[in-house]
């Protein structure tokens, strides 16, 4: 099996059929990347880009793509990672995120729960083991986040969503009758900082490929909390989809954003208690809070 | 023919190809790469008499 350069090829791209060797496919990879942000207007010179980095593969391949992108467009790069208290997981990949950004000189910052919230998932879990903790998490670390961009004086905050997530998260809306949710999928707010996704059109295995043929490291554990999860049904229910009919995923984001746009009903406002960017009166983090007694 | 993948041993038809070998082993080739020798090589790879393969996961685990 050759890659159309001639070399012998590692990977397969189903879909099309094309084989590619680690050269290719890693100039692939980072084509789709920068065409993907210069398609969305993503970055602008003098930037200062919060990457949200977890440890995980998608965060530290997209910081090193970004680093390396630096290179040609002048930007101030800030790593920052949120701890949502979850031991022998958080700890363990924030031990991975710290070699990394030292080796590639980039500055890091830790925002956790804790300090945050006064909560840990830990014990929100020991509390309450029937609570459904992706919820909380996911929201609790939304807010973090952007506030983790506001208070590094970010004007943009790079994720490491990759195409799956897409797909997944438009599934997901989809089969929960979201629309409102799905309109803000493509939308953003003067009150958050402006959230890019530069990976959101290169598959999850590409990515994987990309950190192997490239020695990025990445902590690959999963967290204890995850089992009990609708995102891990939606992400095997695609997966079965793809293996039967190639394309699936790319149909799914493709038939999305050839949706006519979608008018989100409502404004962002701030949050009565806590300031925050929310749709309602309260925002969901202070939701959640107030359901678990904090704060 | 046997392919070990992982820790497994396997049966696979002669002339299987990784996909084969997946499929027997009752893994989605959705949600792996595969090395042979430490080294990735695409789904369609042929495989020998005794090869041993590994997988790496693809899903996110958070």
């Amino acid at each position: 099996m050759n890659c159309k350069c001639g070399r012998d090829a590692v990977y397969l791209r189903v879909q099309e059929g094309v084989h590619y060797c680690p050269a290719c496919l890693s100039r692939q990879t980072e084509r789709q990347f920068e065409k993907t942000i210069s398609k969305g207007k993503m970055l602008e010179k003098n930037d200062t880009v919060a990457v949200g980095v977890s440890g995980g593969k998608d965060s530290m391949v997209l910081l090193h793509l970004m680093k390396k992108l630096s290179e040609k467009l002048p930007m101030k790069l800030i790593a920052v990672t949120v701890d949502e208290g979850i031991a022998g997981y958080r700890d363990r990949s924030i031990g991975a995120i710290n070699e990394f950004v030292k080796a590639m000189d980039i500055e890091h910052q830790t925002f956790s729960f804790e300090n945050e919230f006064d909560i840990t998932i830990d014990n929100l879990v020991k509390n309450d083991p029937s609570i459904k903790s992706c919820t909380y998490c996911g929201v609790f670390r939304r807010t973090l986040l952007n506030k983790a961009a506001r208070e590094v004086s970010a004007t943009k905050l790079a994720v490491g969503h990759n195409l799956d997530d897409e797909a997944q998260s438009i599934l997901m809306n989809v089969m929960r009758g979201d629309v409102t949710r799905m309109a803000r999928l493509a939308k953003t707010s003067e009150h958050f900082v402006r959230r890019i996704k530069p990976m959101k059109n290169i598959p999850e295995k590409e990515i994987v490929a990309y950190a192997i043929l490239n020695n990025i490291p990445y902590f690959d554990g999963e967290c204890p909390n995850s089992f009990n999860n609708a995102r891990r049904d939606v992400q095997a229910l695609l997966n079965n989809m793809e293996q039967k009919y190639p394309g699936t995923k790319s149909n799914v984001i493709s038939f999305y954003r050839k949706l006519p746009t979608l008018e989100e009903k409502g404004i962002i406002m701030r949050c009565a208690k806590c300031g925050e960017p929310s749709s309602h009166e309260t925002c969901k983090a202070c939701e959640l809070l107030d359901k678990v007694g904090t704060k | 023919m046997k392919v070990k993948i992982n820790d497994n041993s396997i049966e696979v038809d002669k002339d299987s190809n990784v996909f084969d070998a997946l499929k027997a082993a009752k893994i989605n080739p959705e949600t792996v790469l595969v090395k042979r020798n430490n080294k990735l090589i695409p789904h369609d790879a042929a495989l020998k008499d005794n090869d041993h393969i590994q997988t790496v996961t693809v899903i996110s685990g958070g």
